[in-house]
């Protein structure tokens, strides 16, 4: 029951017709600004600008034609830093896909979940229910003000890693199609120095060759850098590092 | 907001890494995973064998080119060595061999006693200690060194891989025997033992060996066209088995050894046949205007690579072995040519030869599924026509400057002539064990 009702009632026809001419005359007012706002500040014209200089992206090099046959390859690069999958709990040692298990939950969905968990309760801000805080970062149980600088133990394991990685070769005697299967846990300690000490095979992967190679790594490294208080503390039980080549992309 | 979910995201991820950490009072090992390495060419140290000069000079010579071009071993140099080998004799000290780098040693000695030789070999791997792996003692005539040197390290690679060698294979070559002549040649893989098999005094070239390695099929000019004949290697005479008007060429034994696949233009045109080992036309599996020819079976005997210039330029085409379903394999490059399709790849996998936009020849694979192409070689010479170890590991190629090379298909060892001289189309013979 709004206008419409309202005109119904004596008197009120005159509001409506008011209303009606007013919008009109506000309608065409602005329209009337606009053409004259149009016509009057538009870009100078060119003549009165500086000279025109023609401007081309170039690049450099020439494209190979894919009609072209390709050049060998050069010598191969180095691998990619691999993926760190960290846990301190000693049951997940043999953690090896078994295709008769269903799949477990790996680091990344455990990522997922807490994301999901954590925006849950966050206020959004097409909301109109938003009041404008914004929420806690960083993980609750974190150190209250700390950085992502503070943690020490993740860059050191990323160098330990690195090292590894770097000093292990895989001869082209194993085939491509074993080398899939195969895995291998090589356990050791590092103490303040940085030495490696308690080192071992501690499971074979069930190929000799592969098995010795993962020794052989550790025979070129010898040493860490050596750990602080915190890493000293975090790797306390020792590291166990699990050996599965994935061959590069 | 989106900044802020970034935000908050990162700091996770952060926190992710921290968590282990923070919690390191949880008992237990960190685990790391170990997902990429250097995937490199085994260390094998292959030192001076003890003994009868001549003999241990020989064999070491045999061992160390046999498994440095076979594409799973770097052999060291023997200038790096700081092992006091009189002392070792047939044993290790192991550290002497790991501060020079090397996985494994193989150790021999021979001894000559008359017309007879005995070599004893021993392999070592650094890891399993100084206790050898492996050990084995041949003993035959000094003339067969090499052949039983070759057998040690057929053993050496069935040990690590548990694959066949190659090392007592052949291949068969047209080489030149003076002004206007071109000879079929019979080595030994690695170059020795070279020995003529024709010598009519004309062109002989294109061989191409039976799956039994007792004949040679080639083309010769001796009565003025290009014939086909078929040779039984240690004696007797050529027989001709296809004399057609035109050219004979290009023959390829099918994997069973019943039929040959060649290029015959009887009728005026370039086009593929399969013939009995006679000669008789079986089937013509080819027939349109364009140039076919180099046919190639694959090891399965269902399939042929051929080079047809139907579109225009030459290019490798695969067909079945009835002639149907051809279809283009080769799209880059305008001008690919000799397939040769790998016996043994994991892959159906064939080699040939293109000439890039610059005019040079070298040697390519293209994976048959994906069409995925490899340059096996690239200014080092230009290479052509390659040919197949028995277990597909290396390719032998002739160099348009001369000579026999071999390149192992993996791309990580440089090519090695093993025939100096003017060579063409290798061919390379199958299996003797």
């Amino acid at each position: 029951m709004g206008i419409l009702s309202e005109a119904r009632r004596p008197g009120s026809r005159v509001l409506v017709l008011g209303a009606f001419t007013l919008t009109v005359l506000v309608h065409g007012g602005i329209l009337v600004a606009a053409w004259i706002s149009n016509a009057h500040a538009g870009a100078p014209p060119l003549a009165q600008m500086g000279p025109v200089i023609e401007v081309q992206a170039v690049r450099f090099g020439k494209p190979r034609d894919m009609s072209f046959l390709p050049h060998k390859a050069a010598a191969p690069k180095r691998q990619p830093t691999p993926k760190i999958a960290l846990t301190n709990n000693e049951k997940a040692l043999p953690k090896l896909k078994d295709p008769n298990k269903p799949e477990e939950k790996t680091q990344d969905d455990l990522l997922k979940k807490t994301h999901e968990n954590l925006f849950k309760d966050l206020p959004d801000d097409e909301n109109e229910n938003n009041t404008g805080s914004v929420a806690p970062e960083g993980d609750p149980n974190g150190v209250k003000g700390g950085s992502a600088t503070q943690g020490k133990g993740p860059i050191y394991l990323q160098h330990l890693v690195a090292a590894v990685q770097n000093a292990w070769e895989v001869p082209t005697t194993i085939p491509d199609e074993q080398l899939k299967k195969l895995v291998g846990i090589v356990y050791f300690k590092i103490d303040e120095s940085g030495n490696v000490s308690d080192l071992k095979l501690q499971q074979s992967s069930g190929n000799p060759s592969f098995d010795s190679t993962l020794l052989a790594a550790f025979a070129s490294i010898k040493k860490f850098d050596p750990p602080d208080a915190e890493v000293r503390s975090m790797l306390a039980e020792g590291v166990a590092l699990r050996f599965k080549y994935e061959k590069a992309q | 907001m989106s900044t802020l979910r970034t935000r908050l995201t990162l700091s996770l991820a952060l926190c992710a890494l921290w968590t282990p950490m923070a919690a390191a009072q949880v008992k237990g090992p960190v685990v790391i995973d170990i997902t990429s390495g250097r995937r490199d060419l085994y260390k094998l140290a292959v030192p001076p064998m003890l003994g009868t000069a001549d003999a241990a000079r020989t064999a070491t010579d045999v061992v160390s080119f046999d498994l440095g071009i076979c594409g799973w071993f770097k052999v060291l140099d023997p200038a790096s060595f700081v092992a006091n080998l009189p002392q070792e004799q047939l044993g290790i000290v192991p550290d002497a061999w790991r501060n020079v780098g090397a996985e494994g040693v193989s150790k021999g000695r021979a001894t000559v006693s008359g017309n007879e030789v005995v070599l004893e070999f021993k392999l070592y791997e650094l890891a399993r200690g100084d206790s050898p792996v492996l050990q084995k003692t041949y003993r035959g005539p000094t003339s067969l060194v090499r052949n039983l040197a070759h057998a040690w390290s057929n053993e050496v690679v069935k040990h690590y891989t548990g694959e066949d060698g190659f090392f007592d294979t052949q291949i068969a070559f047209a080489g030149s025997s003076g002004p206007g002549r071109k000879d079929i040649y019979v080595m030994d893989y690695d170059g020795a033992n070279v020995h003529r098999v024709t010598d009519n005094g004309s062109q002989n070239i294109l061989p191409a060996w039976a799956p039994n390695g007792r004949q040679i099929a080639y083309t010769s000019f001796i009565r003025g066209n290009p014939d086909l004949y078929l040779l039984t290697i240690g004696g007797g005479r050529a027989r001709r088995i296809s004399d057609r008007p035109g050219v004979n060429m290009g023959a390829a034994f099918s994997p069973d050894g019943t039929k040959i696949a060649c290029t015959l233009s009887k009728d005026g045109n370039s086009e593929i046949y399969v013939l009995s080992t006679d000669g008789s036309i079986l089937q013509r599996l080819t027939d349109n205007p364009f140039i076919d020819s180099s046919p190639a079976w694959s090891p399965d005997g269902s399939q042929l690579a051929f080079v047809s210039n139907r579109h225009g330029t030459p290019q490798v085409w695969l067909m079945n072995a009835n002639g149907g379903n051809a279809q283009r394999l080769t799209r880059q490059g305008n001008y690919n040519q000799e397939p040769a399709w790998c016996p043994k790849c994991q892959t159906p996998t064939i080699a040939f030869t293109a000439r890039d936009e610059r005019a040079h020849f070298d040697v390519f694979t293209i994976d048959v599924k994906s069409g995925a192409l490899t340059r096996l070689t690239e200014n080092q010479g230009e290479f052509e026509h390659p040919s197949w170890s028995p277990n597909g590991r290396v390719i032998a190629v002739a160099s348009a400057r001369g000579g026999v090379y071999l390149v192992p298909a993996n791309g990580m060892i440089p090519p090695r002539q093993v025939f100096r001289g003017q060579a063409s189309t290798p061919a390379w013979g199958p299996a003797r064990h």
